[in-house]
């Protein structure tokens, strides 16, 4: 008898955890954008679809890259996406929709960051919708995770006890339930666009922001084996992939360029391996786009709205002519960092 | 998959499900398929070194076993010892010795170069060959029969929660328990439970926010003040004991899930007296395998025999029949020193620490008569706090050994902390400043002042996990809610690091 009632006590115990555990997720974890963009991704209809990271949902522009490559295009590029993270973002994107191409945006900092910030970066995974896609991410990508970032989910957000109630209040409403970006909580300088582009407003003042600079002896073989199951994704699905890296600040690139050039040398190594074209656009010629340190938000180079779609019209009509085979790559490229940035 | 990471706590549970499932005969079997699936995600290259250790160890002690012969079974104890302890060695020490090497051709002005090897540590290597090779001696002195079974022996090198930072068990106590399949026992779960949560809290809370300054002013004290550098080096004592006993109260608490009590491997090592104590206090089952298998054998060895009677001619009987001691000590922390890792400043670590001992040794009654001079009640509690802050002293110039990136900056630390002490610096802001925000540190402040608490109850012979255990259910239940959850509000959010002595 005594054992049994030892039995139900734990057992309710373990309820009571999980229970006050939810709870929390519930009062404290803020509706974030990674939601709704799942949301417009699984309605479909996507002829373009784009993968990678904040350099890309702040320097895509899916309306234009849309009218460039004359489809609709859907822009999956989200802070923090690894590319064990884009890697899965596809695979669900691809339950829903039937591209005819998926642009995979590299910034070199993924491959060479080892991920230890790791509880900082489950936005995407928490937002995933349940299925058996999220049980292989889990496992192969989760289960290595500090079991705070898993289990207790609510880690990052403990500090928003004070907006409880707001919080409460915005899981409830119509807009939450009908995926509305409006009761996402964003920089107020941001303007989310749809489609997965985060437009940000010039009057954000600059941070001095700096990146990881290119180290080869960092890089995480797990990353480029996901950047290989990405391209065969697509192969399979009969998909054309491109590989492509979005314009930084040119001010930080001119410090190091040789260090840019060495990532660069590195990814086109590595596309060439895949038999994937790597168009990056940080040699992309002044005359085609022109731009300064002051159109991008940070030294590590994420780009504000109005340059993103600027940026876009070329970025489109660049990826349109590779994909068509028409390119020709000295007509918007220079050769090297040096070339175009001069030695540091 | 670090101790922290949910597929570690997931394996855990689902063996921790299975095993008590299973009959109680085919238990251990689970046990070791865990351990060896868990070692696996390390790479494959790991099981080839574990391997090794595993069905060597096993086939040289089969043939002991039906060897009568003392030479053969010596031989056989040599080939094993240097067979494992090699391979510890050669990855530990074959690049280290290639770069002293270079450096000395450099000096001699000679024109050769030898390319550093690319070798790859196996994890938690330094804890299953010491582990492993206990087992081998203890056979060779008969103290046990050898196990018949290979893979049983194979669970037992094994063990996933103490594989990868022990503590470092013997076969004799951890046999009954790893292979005869333990009953379910509630208690066994809710202190397990309790040993885990707490050392996650340690780990997560203390141990890496002490680490961002530590590491940070330690990393480069050429830029900092004297006063800095003591104010990190105690943050990197709490970091250090933090880690490597939080890190080792989850291997307990794990362990305990399945029934399987380890040997403790720390006891409130701060409290010391002294550093032959803190050594007794800190990593207690290196501890007395340094004791058990070098000190002891080295001290009776005939050639040690022959120096004590020499020493006794030489230096009269007192000092004669301490000098071997002292040499024993030296020679222990040279391998201590040694086993910490491959690089100057561990050796210096191990020698500091020995040449405190030797001489506090020698020194022993010289002590006692000074302290009758100087009317000193030794006996007394106040003289007690002297002694314990006096050893905390030395054990935290010892870890400037530990944490400055080389023996030399160990060096400019301790130049600086005695010419270049200015106390104003610690408060003009950037101290504060370097990586933790104020409430950070006042988490920081108010857990160190828990676990001090904590540590003085169960110096004081307060049982925690007892007295918790025996509170109305509504206590206990608040207070392992607040365990459980403790590390989210609590934990320090930034880079967190694996735990260093996983890495050995």
């Amino acid at each position: 008898m005594k054992k049994k009632t030892t039995w139900i006590r734990a057992g309710i115990f373990l309820i009571l955890v999980i229970l006050l555990d939810q709870l929390l997720d519930y009062v404290l974890i803020q509706p974030g954008l990674a939601r709704t963009i799942f949301h417009e991704s699984a309605q479909g209809g996507y002829d373009i679809v784009a993968v990678g990271a904040s350099h890309g949902s702040y320097g895509i522009a899916s309306q234009e890259l849309g009218e460039e490559l004359d489809g609709r295009a859907m822009n999956l590029c989200m802070g923090g996406e690894y590319m064990y993270d884009a890697y899965y973002v596809l695979c669900e994107a691809l339950h829903h929709n039937k591209p005819k191409t998926v642009i995979l945006d590299v910034d070199y900092q993924y491959l060479i960051n080892q991920h230890d910030e790791s509880i900082l970066f489950n936005q995407i995974y928490n937002a995933y919708p349940a299925t058996f896609d999220k049980f292989r991410y889990f496992v192969t990508k989760m289960s290595k995770e500090e079991y705070r970032g898993v289990l207790l989910r609510w880690t990052n957000y403990w500090q928003c006890y004070k907006d409880i109630k707001t919080t409460i209040a915005k899981k409830n409403s119509q807009a939450y339930k009908t995926y509305d970006s409006a009761v996402v909580n964003m920089n107020p300088y941001d303007i989310y666009k749809g489609d997965g582009f985060i437009y940000r407003k010039s009057e954000y003042k600059k941070v001095a922001t700096e990146g990881l600079y290119w180290d080869e002896s960092k890089v995480d073989a797990n990353q480029c084996k996901y950047m290989k199951r990405i391209v065969n994704l697509c192969k399979r699905n009969n998909i054309q992939i491109i590989f492509t890296t979005v314009v930084q600040d040119p001010d930080s690139i001119a410090k190091y360029p040789e260090k840019f050039q060495a990532a660069h040398d590195y990814i086109e190594q590595l596309a060439a391996q895949y038999g994937v074209a790597y168009l990056d656009f940080n040699l992309l010629t002044y005359d085609r786009f022109a731009r300064k340190t002051e159109d991008f938000y940070d030294k590590e180079g994420h780009m504000y709205g109005e340059t993103a779609i600027q940026f876009t019209k070329v970025y489109g009509e660049v990826i349109g002519q590779s994909l068509d085979n028409t390119l020709n790559l000295q007509d918007y490229f220079a050769q090297t960092y040096k070339d175009l940035y001069g030695q540091s | 998959m670090s101790f922290i990471s949910v597929g570690y706590f997931m394996v855990i549970i689902g063996t921790m499900v299975l095993y008590y499932l299973l009959p109680k005969r085919f238990r251990w079997c689970i046990l070791l398929l865990m351990s060896i699936s868990f070692y696996l995600t390390y790479g494959i290259y790991c099981l080839y070194y574990i391997g090794f250790t595993i069905v060597s160890t096993y086939a040289i002690t089969r043939a002991m076993a039906v060897t009568t012969q003392k030479k053969t079974r010596k031989r056989l104890l040599l080939l094993g010892l240097f067979a494992n302890f090699g391979i510890l060695v050669f990855l530990k020490y074959c690049n280290f010795t290639i770069g002293n090497l270079n450096q000395l051709f450099t000096v001699f002005h000679i024109k050769m170069h030898i390319s550093k090897l690319g070798l790859l540590m196996p994890l938690g290597i330094s804890f299953y060959t010491f582990q492993t090779m206990s087992y081998l001696i203890d056979i060779y002195y008969q103290k046990y029969e050898p196990e018949k079974n290979i893979f049983k022996f194979a669970l037992f090198v094994s063990f996933l929660p103490q594989l990868l930072q022990g503590p470092i068990g013997r076969f004799d106590k951890l046999a009954p328990q790893l292979f005869e399949g333990n009953d379910f026992e509630i208690k066994n779960v809710e202190y397990g439970l309790q040993r885990i949560a707490w050392g996650l809290a340690k780990k997560l809370i203390l141990a890496d926010r002490a680490n961002v300054i530590a590491s940070a002013v330690l990393h480069s004290v050429s830029s900092y003040s004297g006063s800095q550098i003591v104010a990190a080096l105690l943050l990197f004592s709490i970091y250090e004991y933090c880690d490597f006993a939080g890190g080792i109260d989850v291997v307990i608490g794990c362990a305990e899930l399945f029934g399987i009590h380890f040997d403790e491997n720390f006891r409130q090592p701060y409290f010391s007296k002294s550093i032959g104590e803190f050594w007794r206090r800190w990593h207690i089952t290196l501890g007395t395998w340094m004791k058990d298998y070098v000190f002891y054998p080295f001290s009776i060895s005939k050639s040690m025999a022959r120096f004590g009677k020499y020493a006794k001619k030489k230096f009269g009987r007192k000092t004669g029949r301490v000098l071997p001691v002292c040499l024993a000590n030296l020679l222990i922390f040279f391998i201590v020193g040694v086993w910490h890792g491959a690089a100057w400043k561990y050796i210096l670590y191990g020698f500091y620490n020995g040449l405190i001992i030797a001489v506090s040794n020698l020194l022993k009654p010289h002590y006692e008569v000074w302290a009758k001079k100087c009317h000193i009640r030794t006996a007394a509690k106040g003289w007690g706090y002297v002694q314990m802050l006096r050893t905390f002293i030395l054990v935290n110039i010892g870890w400037l050994f530990d944490g400055c990136k080389t023996a030399t900056d160990a060096f400019i630390a301790m130049k600086r902390i005695v010419l270049d002490f200015h106390y104003h610096e610690l408060w003009d802001g950037r101290f504060l400043k370097l990586g933790l925000a104020m409430r950070d540190w006042k988490i920081l402040l108010i857990a160190t002042v828990i676990l001090l608490i904590t540590s003085i109850m169960k110096e004081r012979g307060v049982h925690l996990r007892d007295y918790i255990a025996a509170k109305p259910l509504v206590i206990r239940w608040a207070v392992y809610l607040l365990l459980v959850f403790a590390t989210a509000p609590f934990g320090y959010v930034g880079t967190t690091t694996e735990f260093m002595y996983a890495q050995f």
